[in-house]
């Protein structure tokens, strides 16, 4: 029985300069390797400009990477042109005001997925839209408004509903609650580990808050500078990281001392 | 049943249908000033041939400047006064409206398409070729409009023809680069990306997705490109590059009058006052759709 999802030394680099004669390149990830099961959660933790973002971005297809495989129930999909992403592996984004068309009702965006599979007529599309809404606790009637009349929390809901209309089974999650209220924060984790258990979701977590991350997660891959310091269940990291990295990084961390300290 | 394919019609007149506040609108008082004088001036220049009481080139050669209704000596068989030449100004003046208003339209469509086509193929090029055809258009826009629709006049020769064809030519590089810089800007923003992951096709994405956020500024662009427009014939027309006599045209009728303003003051105000206050009824309207066209500020 092959992983979920798998990732092989995955790198990635960017040109970053212009001149024609000289390429320069900047080395974003240096072979980044885990693998996840349905229901489990792998975090990834990492300084800015680690190289977390550009991972998520090569899990869901917005990116190619430059060598590596993406193994999905063992099928790689980075050698695979017509696989749809979109069904199976999906992204939540980090700042809910700007991921949603601003001239488009909430209705219109959460069909999006659905009319692009081209496997639902209107009425399905309907019903299921009334039901993901529900699913993230939010009225139906909601639908037909624009995403600026919500707030970054409501908002935030919609973009879980919104990756998840097809069923997918895995869920990339760029920081998804960094841009909102502490009290907020909690509500979304909440209702992320609750749909976690109904529909035994992946979640790939990219996160700065190493407390909610061992609160929440399965495994954690710790990135530094595009290169992979550690990799492993969140316990044995936390509680005995390898890496100098890794050390210096949850020493940093206040609310994992006090975490430890509890 | 195939949802995209049944719909697909519907679907597609329904990408670019504005959705403007009408109430937002109709607060802005300058805006409904603005409309409403533009009607009044297309219905003028729509039913100006049924209601003109003249022919615009006709002369009356015993009633030579014949002052307004309201001046002593004003009569009321030529209630806006007559010029030079005896012509009925009323008359020229609806003509005018007809012949300005339609040929800025005109204009400002085939530069609208052309400019927009041209901004959403650039949109796409490879970055090298992208710039290239960016910096023509800078080169274009640095140059003041006027001076360069006398250029291309001077070039091609003067008449109304050559220079409709000359201030067609001067509009193209604003639209080109609002489409350019708009959808640019608009592939940047996480919305784009959102959508490219909901499975979008290029196709889907520039016309389902961007297009709304994009066709506004264009509707902004057109009211101030007719604008332009129809000042820049009327300029050209002033100077003798444009509609040539006796075609009654405002800014032929402006030049046609201009030694005589110190003894017939009407001859030039009236064509004057004419083009200013479409022009400024036009920048009001324009001015209130790009507010009344944004959901983010109607709210």
């Amino acid at each position: 029985m092959p992983n979920l999802l798998k990732a092989e030394l995955i790198r990635k680099s960017y040109k970053v300069s212009n001149n024609p004669f000289k390429d320069r390149y900047l080395q974003v990830l240096q072979g980044v390797s885990f693998s996840i099961n349905p229901g489990q959660t792998l975090a990834v933790v990492g300084e800015s400009g680690s190289g977390k973002s550009t991972l998520a971005r090569i899990l869901v297809g917005a990116e190619k990477p430059d060598t590596g495989e993406l193994l999905f129930n063992g099928h790689n999909v980075l050698a695979d042109k017509k696989f749809a992403w979109y069904k199976s592996i999906r992204m939540i984004f980090q700042n809910p005001r700007s991921s949603f068309n601003p001239r488009l009702t909430i209705e219109q965006i959460l069909a999006e997925p659905l009319i692009n599979s081209k496997a639902f007529n209107r009425f399905e599309i309907q019903k299921k839209i009334r039901l993901a809404l529900e699913r993230v606790g939010l009225r139906a009637e909601y639908a037909s408004r624009y995403p600026h009349t919500f707030s970054g929390g409501q908002r935030q809901r919609i973009a879980i509903a919104r990756a998840l209309m097809l069923n997918p089974k895995v869920i990339v999650a760029d920081e998804p609650v960094s841009a909102l209220d502490v009290s907020v924060q909690a509500q979304i984790i909440n209702l992320l580990l609750d749909l976690q258990e109904e529909l035994d979701l992946a979640y790939i977590f990219i996160s700065h808050d190493l407390g909610l991350v061992q609160h929440f997660s399965d495994k954690v891959l710790v990135m530094h500078k595009g290169v992979q310091e550690e990799y492993g269940p969140v316990g044995e990291v936390f509680s005995q990281p390898q890496s100098k990295y890794t050390q210096k990084l949850l020493a940093a961390s206040a609310g994992y001392k006090r975490a430890i300290e509890v | 049943m195939n949802y995209a394919k049944v719909n697909g019609l519907a679907h597609r007149l329904k990408l670019f249908k504005a959705k403007p506040s009408w109430q937002m609108f109709r607060q802005n008082y300058g805006a409904v000033f603005g409309a409403a004088v533009i009607i009044i001036i297309i219905l003028l220049a729509i039913i100006g041939p049924w209601i003109a009481p003249y022919d615009p080139a006709q002369q009356f050669s015993n009633k030579s400047f014949q002052p307004p209704v309201w001046n002593i000596g004003g009569t009321f068989s030529h209630f806006l006064g007559t010029d030079d030449l005896g012509r009925d100004l009323f008359s020229r003046l609806l003509h005018g409206a007809r012949l300005s208003l339609f040929l800025s339209a005109f204009i400002v469509f085939v530069s609208a398409i052309v400019g927009v086509l041209i901004g959403a193929f650039t949109a796409f090029l490879p970055p090298i070729l992208r710039s290239i055809v960016m910096r023509i258009m800078d080169l274009m826009l640095s140059l003041p409009s006027l001076i360069l629709a006398i250029t291309v006049v001077a070039i091609i020769g003067p008449g109304i023809t050559n220079a409709a064809y000359a201030v067609i030519l001067v509009l193209i590089p604003q639209f080109v680069k609002i489409t350019q810089n708009g959808i640019s800007q608009e592939l940047n923003k996480e919305y784009s990306m959102a959508a490219k992951l909901d499975g979008a096709s290029q196709n889907r994405l520039l016309f389902k997705h961007l297009g709304p956020n994009i066709v506004p500024a264009i509707i902004v662009q057109i009211t101030f490109s007719f604008s332009t427009a129809l000042l820049d014939i009327a300029a050209l027309g002033f100077l003798g590059l444009g509609a040539q006599p006796p075609i009654a045209e405002w800014g032929t009728m402006l030049a046609e009058s201009r030694s005589y303003i110190q003894y017939a003051p009407w001859t030039m105000a009236l064509p004057g006052l004419a083009i200013f206050l479409t022009i400024l009824s036009i920048n009001l309207l324009g001015d209130g759709l790009r507010d009344a066209l944004d959901p983010q500020i109607n709210q």
